[in-house]
């Protein structure tokens, strides 16, 4: 595999998600579930829990793979908040590196801001 | 999920650069199932604990212990899995504070039930001063 796979994507995030997330992980940070916190804060209103897009590129990557795969590394920058219902744009590519993959991805707004870059180094599961 | 010793930290001047903590956790096999459906769409693998469950974990540690907190960068390497069911533990040592800009550094080890490093990273985390620091 000489060239890289990519694959676009759009999703938003919204309250069921971030309520289940919260109740699965026990990561009930105010940020993400306290609407009077939140306000008080820099980014004025409530944010999507940051694993819940980390999650949607692993989905990228697994589509992009047809397999599971292990992590091995992973390396991720929040460069802005993710709202709840705001449509982002997730760009994923995968290239062959021997027996593993390097992954990268971005995600951004409507309105082109990078809110999240992340790249990985995986390898398949047998 | 269960999370035992958190940090005893109530105010940013309690945290003290050098302060190691351990936290002991335990993912069971529905919390990875419904983990995998959440995050990845799918639950039909519950062998190991995602790398990302753990990350997740890792980082949520800052608020748990009292900080009004969020991460705002991580890495992390991964070198054997996670079984559901074992305790995992992951010690917690702050390298760095920055009161101008609100971080915190941190870097984090994970250890199997057997005392194995299964993976280490780091990461920073934002502190919200103006919302208050203590829950």
């Amino acid at each position: 595999m000489n060239n890289a796979l990519r694959k676009k994507a759009e999703k938003s995030f919204g309250e069921g998600e971030v309520q289940s997330y919260a109740g699965i992980t026990g990561d009930f940070n105010p940020i993400h579930l306290d609407k009077k916190f939140a306000e008080k804060t820099v980014f004025k209103e409530r944010i999507v829990s940051g694993a819940l897009p980390i999650g949607f590129i692993h989905s990228l990557y697994r589509e992009l793979l047809g397999a599971e795969f292990r992590l091995l590394k992973q390396r991720a920058k929040f460069l802005g908040p993710v709202y709840f219902g705001e449509g982002i744009v997730f760009e994923a590519e995968c290239k062959v590196k021997g027996k593993k993959f390097l992954c990268s991805s971005k995600a951004r707004t409507k309105q082109g801001k990078t809110v999240i870059e992340e790249n990985s180094e995986i390898m398949l599961k047998d | 999920m269960k999370l035992n010793n958190a940090v005893d930290a109530k105010e940013f001047d309690d945290v003290k650069i050098g302060q190691t903590n351990s936290i002991a956790l335990i993912f069971t096999k529905e919390e990875v199932r419904k983990f995998n459906q959440l995050l990845f769409g799918h639950s039909n693998i519950t062998d190991s604990v995602p790398e990302l469950f753990l990350i997740s974990a890792a980082t949520s540690i800052d608020w748990k212990s009292g900080f009004s907190s969020v991460t705002s960068s991580y890495e992390a390497e991964f070198f054997l899995p996670a079984n559901p069911g074992e305790k995992i533990t992951i010690e917690r040592k702050v390298t760095a504070k920055d009161g101008s800009k609100k971080t915190i550094h941190i870097s984090l080890k994970a250890f199997n039930g057997k005392g194995e490093l299964i993976g280490k990273g780091s990461s920073v985390g934002m502190l919200f001063l103006d919302a208050g620091v203590t829950k």
